[in-house]
């Protein structure tokens, strides 16, 4: 199975260009533990709800906001370098690949935008709202619709190449490497389809519905349902290795670090587990309901519940917490001693 | 303003306090501002048949499955049969699909309005929306003709109700977290000025205005610090509207009448035709947005009726006792000494409260015509 890494990243290693840094979807990995912010270098209003994760590339800030504008913010002074507006709305986290920005709508489509330019160059039409992060490989985009498809569309033109229908709506980003496209599905399913041709290799019930996206290590893919449990699945076999049940479901996408995989769940959580038992690490209260992905940068994982808390990785204890950032879902991008989040409110933060 | 009326409602404003049902001038209570006048601009228009109190007032129907909720997960299969029942038993068919009939044909555009506050711990539970998209298709209505919606979008974030809902029915979040009036209809409204509050009007939904023909209420079973109990009137008149927590200022609630006055207006009265509470959970304390499991009984049951004043009767019932066997105060408590401005004291401690709780707001709703209220003309069927 190769590694897809290099597909989303540049070559400055602190860029984000895409949902949880690369398409390896495991958590981030920022090099370095960012200490406590104790203060905001730049604040920049959207004017609308930020409902996605920012994106980072050189020395751009990606930020999509509900009201349909993408805007490329510098990240010195937390101006905007370009705005690129729709009638629609966003939901989607952008990916950023081979100088274009892709994003879903809830209108149904896929855009690229020049990301140097913040022009248009193609859009296409699909089977319904999207509001996964295209999933960009082989020079194919990957997302999933409401309509509960799947679409494999040309990074360079915007055809289609290939849609799967499958059992419940997609709000689960797929994972892609190589020929292998994992996914978390509407149905209660997790699917395993060639990236080529949307061919089901295997699928494995959970007791809900997926809002989660799936994680993976060299031999295993871990995903939480809103059946309450944690599953680790084979991912030759999609066989179940073990499941974990927390208190509620489970909407937060997994990260992954070694020996542990760190997720949070509805029921208030920060669960970390070990990935080869399933076995419990640690448990630590983020103080709200947990839905984000949490980031791992160094030693620490930082999620964003009821402010962005940093817990120390190995052991869970509380490193840090701070008090800005309201939003409930976004993913934040750390790069350095730089913290970017995106709020619910439509406020961008850059805290050091 | 051809084609509504402007109706100024002199007897709300002026009688309101009578209109309640309950004085305000009752214990600890007496520092209320009085009752303002409320203004209601909405559709001219006649009360549909199916509109509140709709085909069957006075009835409600109650099936329970102590199966139904395990470990805290809903059961589909049981739903299912639960639904069935309980639809057949409502209208007198035989048929789920007769039943259905009753109130949604094909070309209908119909909404579901769900109540995700307090998601994740209680909100509307995704089985009961999924089954009813199922019984909605049975009679024809296309995917694209289903709208799950609720105000705010966050919280239906939270529910997940976007992935686990069935593939192509619309999930609408009317507005964002905060503010603004797009998604709204600015010309049907409340308007009133309860504490001097710079924005004065409550406009209703576009989408249960302008889109939908018909509204399923899906409400949960819960307590609210408030108003007593959300439930179908609450869900759907504060649900439809915007600018609506400045009804209720601690420790003063103006939720009695505003919550019926808005489910009234037209046309949200005539295309709200079925309600169906979801009480797999039940909160008794800390609604409606508490995540205690402590306070969180797993009831099992679904109340199913076209009155939502008797429905909203039998829930409050429901929770008078459920708080009574917990030994904590009536849900009309006004002993001073039971409030508290402390929000986490009272999510931790049942006996506390942040407003003098108004319960009164169903009664408010039966004299305003939506529905029965006195529980002696309640038809009660109870179904296990």
């Amino acid at each position: 199975m190769t590694d897809t890494k290099a597909e989303a990243t540049s070559a400055n290693s602190g860029d984000w260009p895409t949902l949880l840094k690369d398409n390896l979807r495991s958590g981030g990995h920022a090099k370095s533990s960012p200490g406590r912010p104790s203060h905001v270098r730049w604040q920049s209003r959207m004017g609308s709800s930020v409902r996605s994760a920012p994106l980072l590339h050189e020395r751009l800030l990606y930020v999509a906001t509900t009201r349909g504008t993408v805007v490329a913010l510098d990240i010195e002074t937390g101006r905007p370098r370009w705005k690129f507006t729709l009638q629609d709305q966003i939901h989607s986290t952008p990916s950023l690949y081979a100088g274009k920005l892709f994003f879903g709508t809830d209108g149904g489509k896929i855009h690229a935008v020049n990301s140097e330019t913040g022009h248009s160059v193609w859009e296409a039409g699909v089977s319904g709202e999207v509001w996964t992060s295209p999933v960009c490989s082989g020079g194919l985009l990957f997302a999933g619709t409401s309509s509960a498809q799947l679409h494999a569309v040309d990074a360079g033109t915007g055809r289609e190449r290939w849609s799967k229908k499958l059992g419940g709506r997609i709000y689960s980003t797929p994972f892609v490497s190589g020929d292998e496209l994992l996914v978390g599905c509407g149905d209660g399913f997790v699917y395993s389809l060639t990236a080529s041709s949307g061919k089901v290799l295997w699928q494995t019930a959970t007791g809900n519905g997926i809002d989660s996206s799936p994680a993976v290590t060299s031999d295993a893919v871990l995903i939480g349902s809103e059946d309450f449990f944690f599953y680790c699945l084979d991912r030759q076999t999609g066989k179940v290795r073990w499941k974990y049940e927390t208190g509620l479901g489970i909407a937060s996408s997994p990260a992954v670090q070694g020996e542990i995989v760190v997720f949070g769940s509805k029921d208030g959580y920060l669960y970390a587990l070990d990935v080869a038992t399933g076995s419990l690490r640690w448990k630590a209260p983020a103080g709200e309901v947990v839905t984000a992905p949490p980031v791992i940068a160094g030693d620490l994982v930082c999620i964003q519940a009821a402010g962005t808390l940093a817990f120390e990785i190995q052991s869970g204890k509380l490193a840090w917490r701070a008090g800005l950032g309201g939003a409930v879902q976004a993913a934040p991008v750390i790069s350095g001693e730089t913290t970017y989040i995106a709020s619910l409110d439509g406020e961008i933060y850059a805290l050091e | 303003m051809d084609r509504r009326g402007f109706v100024k409602s002199a007897l709300l404003g002026g009688a309101g306090l009578v209109l309640a049902g309950h004085a305000l001038e009752v214990q600890g209570d007496s520092g209320a501002p009085p009752l303002p006048p409320i203004e209601t601009h909405g559709l001219q228009q006649k009360t549909s048949p199916l509109g509140m109190p709709g085909l069957f007032p006075g009835r409600v129907v109650e099936v329970s499955s102590k199966d139904a909720i395990v470990r805290n997960r809903v059961s589909q299969p049981l739903v299912r049969e639960m639904l069935r029942r309980g639809m057949q038993e409502l209208t007198g068919e035989s048929s789920s699909e007769a039943a259905w009939s009753k109130f949604i044909t094909p070309g209908d555009v119909v909404g579901l309005k769900i109540n995700p506050s307090g998601a994740p711990a209680c909100c509307t539970s995704p089985e009961i929306v999924r089954e009813i998209v199922d019984a909605l298709q049975s009679v024809g209505v296309p995917s694209r003709n289903i709208v799950v919606y609720d105000r705010y979008a966050y919280e239906i974030d939270i529910g997940s109700y976007q992935a686990l809902v069935p593939p192509e029915i619309q999930v609408l979040g009317i507005q964002e977290a905060y503010g603004g009036v797009s998604g709204y209809d600015t010309t049907i409204y409340c308007q009133a000025s309860f504490f001097g509050e710079w924005e004065t009007r409550s406009y209703m939904a576009s989408v249960v205005a302008r889109h939908v023909t018909k509204i399923i209420n899906l409400p949960t079973m819960k307590d609210h610090s408030a108003s007593g109990v959300t439930g179908c009137l609450k869900n759907l008149g504060y649900g439809s509207f915007n600018n609506v927590a400045r009804s209720h200022r601690a420790p003063y609630s103006f939720t009695d009448p505003l919550i019926g006055v808005m489910c009234s207006v037209e046309p949200l009265r005539s295309k709200a035709v079925l309600h169906i509470m979801d009480g797999m959970r039940q909160v008794w304390h800390g609604g409606p947005l508490t995540q205690n499991q402590d306070f969180i009984y797993p009831a099992g049951i679904l109340l199913i009726g076209t009155d939502p004043v008797a429905m909203d009767t039998v829930e409050l019932s429901t929770i008078e006792a459920k708080r009574r066997s917990e030994g904590v105060p009536s849900l009309w408590e006004h002993d001073p000494a039971s409030i508290t401005s402390d929000s986490m004291q009272f999510y931790r401690d049942p006996k506390k409260n942040l407003f003098y709780r108004r319960p009164g707001h169903i009664a408010s709703a039966g004299k305003l015509g939506l529905g029965v209220s006195d529980p002696n003309r309640i038809d009660h069927h109870r179904i296990t």
